[in-house]
């Protein structure tokens, strides 16, 4: 599974896939994890098959869906895992997402 | 407060999903290096001139380099802004990007005053056919993003109408209609765009960019320029981050072309040897209303450190501390939250209000110098007043002032936490009793 984080410059987001990967590690699993600036999410948007926004650009989550919707999931983190830069629990979300099930 | 924050959200993607404003925004954000690069070479030149060695064989040679590069950069910038605007634009509208770009590109050029005057003893010699910075730099920006986007809307409109189209028989190939379809759109739209430039100078005697210079964008610079105006955008920058919105990013594209255009004016005023005068620049941005992150978050966390009792506090500011000390603060607005938290909220809000004002007030009665500098993002804190400031020790001193004051201001909500968290947890003690 490829999960793409973006926010304003891909840098906030970019702590949170650090932590993401080592918890992606840990359970074994092989996953491709990045971070952009959401200028370049149209480039990059087929490489991944779950885009998660940053919280604080939530407010371009509904437009994102419109137009990537059909490419890949995409949904914005919660603020609290956001928040404790929990990656277990936010790539728990993105392998849920992945999966259909919220 | 949950109506309102849903509003908020609500007004805050319109702002940043917004066709125009978003492509602004993105063609100014493309263009900052060049800002950068361009202060920079200005500021070499001072170097120079400051270290006495303008007349030495080394100034002689380098002098005129750093002041093309600056030329390039920033007194051209509109040339380049109007092109990427253009692009931009053909983008959104799926219309040949580089075709539009360069649309906008000449029709811009068909507007703008392309002559100079100069006075030879008593003989005014005009001379035409050239690009005075006048037309091309910060001062014709507005009307540059206004004229890119309306050329591309009416190039798009004409490119999609199929009267336009020339119809050829099937065994012509196609790539010659196609490039047919565009010429035309793109004749009328220049033709047009001149023809009205024309009848600009022929009835009010004046360009229209100049004109629209004095009489809008002038203005609303003066606001911009203003104390108020500087305070109203902080206030609405950081109440959007209380909401959990990036308000520095919603609101990126009604700021960033004042604060670009200050600076420009102040690296102009510098060459021409004057005083630069406009306060609220990106430079002043990064040291007097972001400091470590939207509502000078370095203050909060130094306060939480020294003052908090709250565990989980300490925590956060532990770990939010060296991105923080980058101008990353997101997982410590996420993290203590201050999202839709009063306690600390409120301070959030009225901490920058402050720091800009004090920084307001030490330009004004003329302590600290106004930037010339287009600072790179991501240098640590206090680092970036110094570059942004060119090395100016009266920043240096207004900012530690500011940081103090921002620490001191933080520290009774700090406080106030540690009480309602002790509060809470007795409250949750008696409850389990």
């Amino acid at each position: 599974m490829n999960i793409m984080l973006t926010c304003a410059q891909g840098v906030s987001t970019s702590l949170l896939v650090a932590k993401m990967q080592k918890a992606a590690a840990d359970q074994g699993k092989d996953y491709k994890i990045w971070a952009i600036d959401y200028l370049s999410v149209d480039e990059e948007i087929d490489k991944c098959d779950v885009l998660l926004l940053g919280p604080q650009v939530r407010h371009m989550l509904a437009n994102f869906k419109k137009n990537y919707g059909d490419k890949a999931k995409v949904d914005a983190i919660r603020p609290v895992d956001y928040g404790r830069c929990d990656g277990a629990a936010v790539l728990a979300y993105a392998e849920k997402l992945y999966k259909g099930e919220n | 407060m949950e109506k309102l924050t849903d509003k908020m959200l609500a007004w805050a993607g319109k702002l940043d999903s917004n066709k125009y404003l978003s492509v602004i925004k993105d063609a100014l954000l493309t263009f900052l290096p060049m800002m950068i690069i361009g202060s920079f070479a200005s500021l070499f030149n001072t170097l120079i001139s400051s270290a006495g060695l303008t007349d030495t064989a080394f100034g002689e040679f380098l002098t005129p380099v750093f002041s093309v590069i600056n030329f390039a950069c920033v007194s051209c910038m509109t040339l380049g802004l109007v092109f990427f605007t253009g692009y931009l634009m053909s983008g959104k509208n799926k219309i040949p990007k580089l075709q539009g770009a360069l649309t906008a590109f000449v029709s811009f050029i068909t507007i703008i005053n392309t002559s100079a005057s100069a006075t030879v003893g008593e003989e005014t010699v005009t001379i035409t056919n050239l690009l005075p910075s006048g037309s091309i730099g910060a001062s014709t920006m507005l009307i540059g993003f206004i004229g890119s986007i309306l050329c591309i809307e009416f190039l798009t409109l004409l490119m999609r109408s199929d009267k336009l189209k020339i119809k050829m028989p099937d065994s012509v190939p196609p790539m010659i209609a196609t490039s047919f379809n565009l010429l035309i759109p793109v004749a009328i739209i220049v033709v047009v765009i001149s023809v009205i430039g024309r009848a600009f100078v022929v009835f009010t005697g004046e360009y229209l960019p100049d004109l629209f210079y004095t009489l809008i964008q002038k203005p609303l610079e003066g606001v911009a320029q203003s104390p108020a105006g500087a305070l109203i955008m902080v206030f609405v920058m950081n109440l959007l981050w209380v909401l959990g919105i990036h308000g520095g990013m919603a609101t990126r594209a009604i700021r960033s072309p004042f604060l670009i255009a200050a600076l420009a004016g102040n690296i102009a005023a510098v060459e021409a040897g004057g005083v630069a005068t406009n306060f609220f620049t990106e430079s002043f941005w990064g040291s007097f209303v972001v400091l470590g992150g939207a509502g000078y978050c370095i203050a909060l966390l130094v306060s939480i450190l020294i003052f908090s009792k709250r565990e989980d506090y300490r925590a956060v500011a532990k770990l939010g501390l060296v991105p923080s000390i980058f101008g990353i603060n997101e997982p410590v607005i996420y993290g203590l939250p201050i999202v839709l938290n009063p306690v600390l909220g409120i301070p959030f809000i009225i901490v920058p209000l402050v720091t800009t004002l004090i920084g307001y007030i030490s330009t004004q009665i003329g302590f600290m110098p106004c930037a010339v500098i287009e600072c790179p993002v991501g240098l640590p804190v206090f680092v970036n007043t110094f570059v942004g400031y060119s090395g100016s020790w009266q920043a240096m001193v207004t900012v530690v002032i500011c940081f103090v004051v921002a620490v001191a201001l933080y520290t009774p909500f700090v406080i106030m936490a540690n009480k309602q968290a002790e509060k809470e947890a007795l409250a949750a003690k008696e409850a389990a009793e």
